[in-house]
């Protein structure tokens, strides 16, 4: 097969264990009749790899990442596609008392606060850089002893949080589809307007890496925002309860 | 023990664990086959005058001491578009992942092979080339002294080249279909939560080696003199 038809498409885990993907792509090389290669990574590899010429769309949700990628020329334009919520879970008796704070900065306060056991991703995801912004926000320098990074993937975080009893925080989703597992942690605080996880999609400059498959990481694009891709985010994996909400585009281009 | 056994129902329904299995096989096959050949013409370089080039042996076994992921990154920078080797667009390929496990077992069944084979050169050295041999003879008389060293030498390389996963990883891009082997697929299955098909596919790994054992306790029983 000709390298026409190939997408090498860098995404983040979070994104491939949400299962999107393999609903999404068969779809996509069904109808452009072509090979998608999909390589999941960590949001910061992910940047990485493609800020080398390595791919040729991304799927990320690091805005500010995303941006620098854009202004250094690697990227052509953000495309905002999707997005969903991380949630606070914690100790199902919430010992910092999260629940009762006005917001997220508040929230992390409380659990400051009282030293509790915190643990992050630590690995540059988009989740991780998020929860560092909140930390930064809400003026805290966190550390050990009850801070700890798992320089793990999601689900291996949390599972660190039920096995130590600690405070994580989470894209919904991921917690959704493991609920069964966690007995020991639930979902004690959310904050829309604070914890929005939007993803977006970013195609490669050909003018960087003339060899880079813009004309299929477009019609990918087109497809997600506009086309087949858009009804297939909708309903995943139900229709009565989406993993992602789709974020609507009058225009598209 | 339920675990276990919804594993391998798991593997045995799912179209794309095949895929998997096959896949791994074929590269480490070929990567093993490729280092292989070029271990044996190194080896028998070194058996072959060993008196005076053991030294390089020494300096040569500090290679197997480079972890896999390392030499993974190694090749990606190698590999990238923006490395030297960029333009042939190898990064993400299956080609790629042969290329570095043939790298990363070549030391390993070199230096198996140089012990295997150093006793039966030394031994025979005298003898051969008194009689007239040139060096391809010389070899060859080596070669066909020790089989079961060479074939032992492959069965080590291959189990290393099957095992395999942290430049599989880095190098391949852990792609279904094209780079996803069986070891990171066990990686991304134990990373996703989805322990049945870990240990499904852990357990097909382990009858592939038990297969191979068999193989190699029958041909050594033949080939014994």
């Amino acid at each position: 097969m000709s390298a026409v038809f190939i997408l090498v498409l860098l995404t983040t885990t979070s994104v491939q264990d949400s299962g999107l993907l393999e609903k999404l792509i068969p779809e996509f090389e069904h109808l452009y009749m072509c090979r998608v290669k999909t390589i999941a990574v960590g949001s910061g590899a992910a940047l990485r790899i493609a800020s080398e010429g390595n791919g040729d769309v991304l799927i990320i949700h690091d805005q500010h990442g995303e941006e620098e990628f854009i202004n250094s020329g690697f990227g052509t334009k953000r495309y905002p596609f999707m997005w969903n919520e991380f949630i606070l879970c914690g100790p199902c008796g919430d010992p910092a008392g999260v629940a009762g704070a006005k917001d997220i900065f508040d929230a992390f306060g409380r659990i400051y606060k009282k030293r509790m056991p915190f643990v992050s991703r630590g690995d540059e995801s988009g989740t991780h850089k998020k929860e560092i912004e909140i930390w930064r926000k809400a003026g805290i320098s966190p550390g050990k002893p009850w801070y700890i990074k798992s320089g793990n993937g999601m689900i291996e975080t949390l599972r660190i949080a039920e096995e130590k009893n600690c405070y994580v925080l989470t894209d919904i989703s991921t917690f959704i589809s493991h609920r069964k597992e966690f007995t020991k942690i639930s979902c004690l605080f959310k904050d829309t307007r604070n914890l929005k996880n939007v993803y977006s999609l970013i195609p490669v400059s050909k003018d960087k890496f003339p060899w880079a498959n813009y004309e299929l990481a477009m019609k990918f694009i087109n497809f997600v925002l506009n086309g087949k891709g858009k009804d297939i985010i909708r309903t995943y994996p139900e229709k009565s309860n989406p993993f992602f909400n789709v974020i609507s585009y009058e225009n598209n281009n | 023990m339920k675990t276990i056994i919804d594993g391998m129902v798991k593997i045995v329904s799912e179209p794309d664990m095949w895929d998997t299995v096959v896949l791994s096989l074929k590269i480490s096959f070929l990567s093993t086959a490729i280092a292989f050949f070029f271990a044996c013409f190194f080896s028998l370089t070194i058996v072959g005058n060993y008196e005076k080039r053991k030294n390089l042996v020494t300096i040569f076994q500090l290679f197997l001491f480079i972890p896999s992921v390392t030499l993974g990154l190694i090749l990606y920078l190698l590999f990238s578009r923006k490395g030297f080797l960029g333009f042939l667009g190898l990064l993400y390929t299956s080609k790629a992942v042969i290329i570095g496990e043939s790298i990363l077992i070549f030391p390993l069944i070199s230096i198996f092979l140089i012990n295997g084979l150093k006793e039966r050169a030394i031994e025979v050295r005298d003898v051969v080339l008194t009689l007239g041999a040139n060096s391809f003879q010389y070899a060859g008389i080596i070669i066909r002294e020790s089989k079961i060293s060479l074939l032992s030498s492959f069965i080590v390389g291959l189990s290393r080249a099957i095992g395999e996963t942290g430049l599989a990883m880095v190098v391949g891009g852990n792609i279904q279909g094209e780079t996803r082997v069986m070891t990171t697929a066990i990686v991304l299955y134990t990373m996703r939560g989805d322990f049945e098909a870990a240990i499904g596919l852990g357990i097909i790994l382990f009858v592939f080696a038990i297969i191979l054992s068999c193989i190699f306790l029958i041909l050594a029983k033949k080939w014994k003199y």
